[in-house]
């Protein structure tokens, strides 16, 4: 999942800007499920994007990476998303919700900046992150070998995927573009 | 602007999690002063720590001192070279530009020999902090002031 795919597929105002990408990647690689999610973080009037959004991942325990800019009105924001391995937040939290874990994370984060406020929330599973490849049209293609001193295979063959039904959100305090904008998932809150 | 002030507390953040606080309040009664003076909870945050120490007593120009030199760290070109370290010696609070580049500066701050932080951020970060005390001290701070 591009940091440009869900740049262009949240509901950001017309004429926002993206002006940061980070991928903190000092996290040991999951092994297995994953779980993810995704937080919009809306700054404090004039603070510092490249800073505040490497303060607060600083103090974020996994697999960090996200995107940050300025709405039209200069406002900065920070769309920050984690992953964990999902045995690990069953391990830690029971029968609870696993997305939960990250979502702690993120609230413990916040308490060292005060004005930065957080407006939405988004959980992946590995199926949803998977399924949006098919949902864009990058079906996952299986090819026939390519026949030495030929040309190359004929086209390859889809694998048929189930579209998996769409849940599209809205980011609350945010107008509408006018595009129908989905991100698969669900909200936190 | 209010970037690096929110409820009463100052707040210089950095890069890789690092922040300095300060919350003041008014002391009754101060280490050899009768007098109400201001004090200062200070606050040094890293990654995997976090210390507050409350109720330290500064001199009546700490805010313009630090100020000041926050001012010039975030605009000299140099100023790991043109400008000396900032110090209240009521407080034991040091803060030092160690290196600097186009963009950034990396600061040292110091609470007398019991703790300090080491950390980079970025000159517009550093800037506005400087304005956050104008704003602390209702303007009684002024940046032209003593440069």
């Amino acid at each position: 999942m591009t940091m440009a795919y869900l740049f262009d597929a949240l509901e950001f105002p017309d004429a926002s800007r993206m002006t940061d990408l980070w991928n903190n990647t000092w996290a040991d690689e999951a092994v297995g499920a994953e779980i993810a999610t995704g937080h919009l973080v809306e700054l404090g009037v004039d603070q510092h994007v490249d800073v505040e959004s490497d303060f607060l991942n600083s103090h974020m325990p996994f697999h960090v990476a996200g995107f940050g800019g300025l709405y039209p009105d200069g406002r900065p924001w920070m769309f920050t998303m984690q992953t964990a391995p999902a045995d690990l937040a069953v391990r830690l939290l029971g029968g609870a919700d696993p997305h939960r874990i990250l979502g702690d994370s993120l609230t413990r984060a916040l308490d060292f900046n005060p004005e930065a406020r957080l407006v939405d929330a988004l959980a992946w599973t590995r199926h949803d992150l998977v399924e949006v490849y098919a949902d864009e049209g990058n079906r996952p293609r299986r090819s026939r070998p390519v026949e030495r001193g030929g040309p190359a295979a004929g086209p390859a063959r889809a694998v048929h995927v189930r579209p998996a039904r769409r849940h599209c959100v809205g980011l609350p305090g945010l107008r509408i573009s006018g595009r129908r904008a989905c991100v698969r998932g669900r909200r936190l809150r | 602007m209010r970037t690096a002030m929110a409820h009463g507390t100052f707040r210089l953040p950095g890069y890789g999690g690092a922040a300095v606080f300060l919350r003041p309040h008014a002391a009754a009664r101060t280490l050899g002063s009768d007098a109400p003076n201001l004090a200062f909870d200070v606050g040094l945050l890293g990654p995997d720590r976090f210390a507050w120490y409350l109720g330290r007593p500064a001199e009546d120009d700490f805010l313009q001192g630090l100020a000041t030199f926050l001012f010039r760290a975030a605009s000299d070109f140099h100023p790991e070279r043109s400008l000396p370290p900032f110090e209240d010696r009521r407080m034991g609070f040091v803060a030092a530009v160690r290196s600097s580049t186009d963009h950034r500066v990396e600061l040292d701050v110091l609470l007398g020999e019991e703790d300090g932080l080491n950390f980079e951020t970025s000159r517009v970060v550093v800037g506005s902090a400087a304005h956050a005390i104008v704003e602390l001290t209702g303007g009684r701070v002024e940046l032209g002031s003593g440069l």
